[in-house]
């Protein structure tokens, strides 16, 4: 039997929208322009992204995927994926990018996060103001038990730890 | 004739200009508290709704584009009890970019409603301080609730998919 559906959000979008949309001129990002110079990027695969955020249309730019780590969270009621992601801008912007994604039957928001990366404090500020078990509806209401906002904290951490380490590992 | 019926016609008049638009599109009445109703005809270009059976409330959030060209963002909450009351704020505006940043300006917060008795004057400090901080928990769970519905309406706004990578696990 299927799980039970917690969340039943809903979206249409209609051609008509779409058109506008797409076709309306659109000022760079604001952190495209401290950018570095086109010419001290190598060569690499470039293509259009599209960087999803909460509450505010994505982050586009021309860029390609540095880095990605998943991870997958378990509660007693479904699981939800949390994924970290590093891009290049061919301008030379490094974007971060952290999603945390709930099955159909986890009680929890959808969620997902991006920013510039000028200084190692921008990354260091979006791990600490990334909050994965904030995305669980609360208690009495969702039954989880309360084992999944502890369970999205710990692997957060889990994945964000392997990920420091290896990047100092390879220096 | 069916109301699916009547967008659909609408819509696809639309593409096609202004005159059948006159001809065809549907009027909308939008009541908003402590203002006159937003009355237009028009068609709905968009609708994001974030029903979910285990919380209190949902929203839903609709783009309308006037037969006059302009766009109206209406933003619905819809309680579950039958005890309270659903509220809707309707605001209309000249382009499509200023009706989409008012959507990311919405502030869910506003929505969320206090229950304290302000007559009641003989609750501990503790109790009060315990009260606030269940406030401010439940505005950062409305602020959350509309930005995870309004970072999906986005996401299908936009033509450019890009799935989320999926890295080591």
């Amino acid at each position: 039997m299927a799980p039970e559906r917690e969340i039943n959000v809903d979206v249409h979008i209609s051609d008509t929208l779409k058109k506008m949309y797409d076709g309306a001129p659109r000022a760079p990002h604001p952190s495209a322009q401290t950018a570095l110079p086109l010419s001290t990027l190598p060569p690499r695969d470039w293509q259009q992204l599209s960087l999803r955020r909460d509450g505010k249309p994505p982050i586009r730019f021309v860029g390609t995927l540095l880095f990605a780590r998943s991870c997958i969270m378990q509660s007693l009621k479904g699981h939800a994926k949390q994924s970290l992601s590093i891009y290049l801008a061919i301008e030379g912007t490094v974007y971060a990018g952290l999603a945390f994604e709930p099955s159909e039957a986890c009680p929890a928001w959808s969620s997902y996060r991006c920013a510039p990366l000028h200084a190692p404090t921008d990354l260091a500020e979006l791990f600490r103001d990334w909050c994965p078990e904030a995305n669980f509806f609360p208690a009495p209401l969702s039954a989880h038990c309360g084992t999944g906002p502890p369970a999205a904290r710990s692997a957060f951490n889990a994945m964000a730890a392997d990920w420091l380490t290896l990047s100092v590992l390879q220096g | 004739m069916s109301s699916m019926t009547d967008q659909l016609m609408a819509e696809q008049l639309a593409q096609h200009g202004t005159m059948q638009f006159a001809i065809t599109a549907p009027t909308f009445r939008i009541k908003r508290p402590g203002a006159r109703p937003l009355i237009f005809e028009g068609v709905e270009l968009a609708m994001a709704m974030s029903f979910t059976p285990s919380l209190p409330n949902w929203y839903e959030v609709n783009l309308y584009r006037t037969s006059d060209q302009r766009f109206v963002v209406a933003v619905r909450l819809f309680f579950q009890s039958e005890a309270e009351q659903d509220q809707i704020r309707a605001w209309d505006f000249e382009t499509l970019d200023q009706a989409l940043e008012k959507l990311s300006q919405y502030d869910a917060g506003q929505d969320v409603r206090v229950s304290l008795d302000q007559a009641d004057l003989s609750l501990p400090p503790a109790e009060l301080a315990a009260m606030a901080l269940e406030l401010r928990a439940r505005v950062d769970s409305a602020r959350r609730h509309f930005a995870s519905l309004l970072g999906e309406f986005f996401f299908e706004l936009d033509t450019i998919k890009v799935p989320v990578p999926r890295g080591r696990a």
